[in-house]
């Protein structure tokens, strides 16, 4: 029994849940890591990215925000100042036209680049006092590394595994809308809606999913650093 | 590290500590050495306390600091995690995320 897989109770009596619990993603998450397929279809089926994202993933961020700062800064001035320097390192990080996915990891690395920013300046501190930085600090200074890190990676990894983009006919013209335009309350930045006119659309008109051709044709067509970005708007294959 | 009294014949101070895995008791007697040596021994005592109280706080304001960042940090991976999986993606061992051959 400890083998099968986990489904949420609602699914079991065929009931759609409003959500699925942290515990219950998790305990998802890890038997679909290991290969169920029931479990991911379960996952697939009751994921509700969106609301978790505004309902935990916001919260959550909004929380270890404000007691991070809470801890870190002692007056009023310098709360405002590392909040300020959160909102910039995160929106510089996330990019322009970010999907909620990438707003969070860029939103955690925001997070732990300040937290590993501080270890050190605590460290430095020390040394600046002709003391030798405690060893409680020095392990919270590596930590600190390795969170920073591992966040830098996630969002490497989330701007480079972009989710597909959302194609659909309006009037038998096809039309992109990327993911950032889904407004997460509670995620860093104001959604910039991105509406930008695709090749033609299939004979058999609705909706699909951009696969991975399209975003490696995207790629190639990105104007590289410096020239001039008219030269890459034509229409080549 | 104690004052002791043996025989109804007065305070006499001894000192315990390890040496090579045994415990070792020194013997100070009773006079101005015994005095010296309990104060010095009972100094230490403090500085170890004031030093494990010092630790103890540094690490509740390191907690304070950190513990929202690794919640938050647990809250990200997740959501990546699953959001990946469901667009199917697969990781080996630690691995880069890879896309699962047959999928679009």
């Amino acid at each position: 029994m400890a083998r099968d897989s986990v489904a949420p109770e609602s699914a079991i009596t065929d009931q759609a849940p409003a959500y699925l619990t942290t515990i219950e993603v998790r305990r998802l998450v890890k038997k679909a890591q290991e290969g169920d397929a029931q479990a991911l279809a379960i996952l697939e089926r009751y994921w509700p990215a969106h609301e978790y994202w505004s309902s935990v993933g916001g919260d959550v961020a909004e929380e270890a925000e404000a007691a991070f700062i809470r801890a870190s800064a002692p007056d009023a001035f310098k709360r405002l100042a590392v909040r300020m320097t959160l909102q910039r390192t995160r929106n510089e990080l996330a990019g322009p036209n970010p999907t909620p996915l990438v707003r969070l990891a860029a939103r955690n690395a925001a997070l732990c680049n300040l937290e590993a920013n501080l270890a050190h300046n605590s460290s430095a501190n020390s040394i600046a006092k002709g003391l030798v930085p405690s060893h409680g600090n020095q392990l919270w200074l590596d930590r600190a590394d390795a969170r920073f890190r591992k966040a830098l990676k996630t969002l490497a990894d989330m701007q480079r595994l972009a989710i597909p983009m959302l194609q659909v006919n309006v009037g038998g013209q096809q039309v992109n809308i990327a993911t950032g335009q889904v407004h997460v309350s509670g995620l860093a930045g104001p959604a910039a809606p991105m509406i930008a006119p695709g090749p033609p659309a299939p004979a058999d008109g609705g909706v699909r999913s951009a696969g991975r051709q399209d975003r490696a044709r995207t790629r190639s067509r990105r104007a590289p650093v410096g020239a001039d970005p008219a030269a890459f708007d034509d229409d080549r294959p | 590290m104690s004052w002791e009294q043996r025989n109804g014949r007065g305070e006499y101070y001894t000192s315990s500590h390890r040496e090579n895995g045994r415990i070792v008791r020194e013997y100070y007697g009773k006079g101005e050495l015994a005095r010296l040596a309990a104060d010095v021994d009972a100094l230490a005592v403090q500085t170890r306390l004031v030093e494990r109280e010092g630790r103890a706080l540094e690490r509740a304001q390191i907690a304070a600091i950190e513990d929202p960042v690794i919640i938050f940090g647990e809250a990200v991976d997740l959501a990546v995690t699953c959001e990946l999986l469901v667009a199917g993606y697969h990781r080996h061992d630690r691995g880069p995320w890879r896309r699962r051959r047959g999928t679009r």
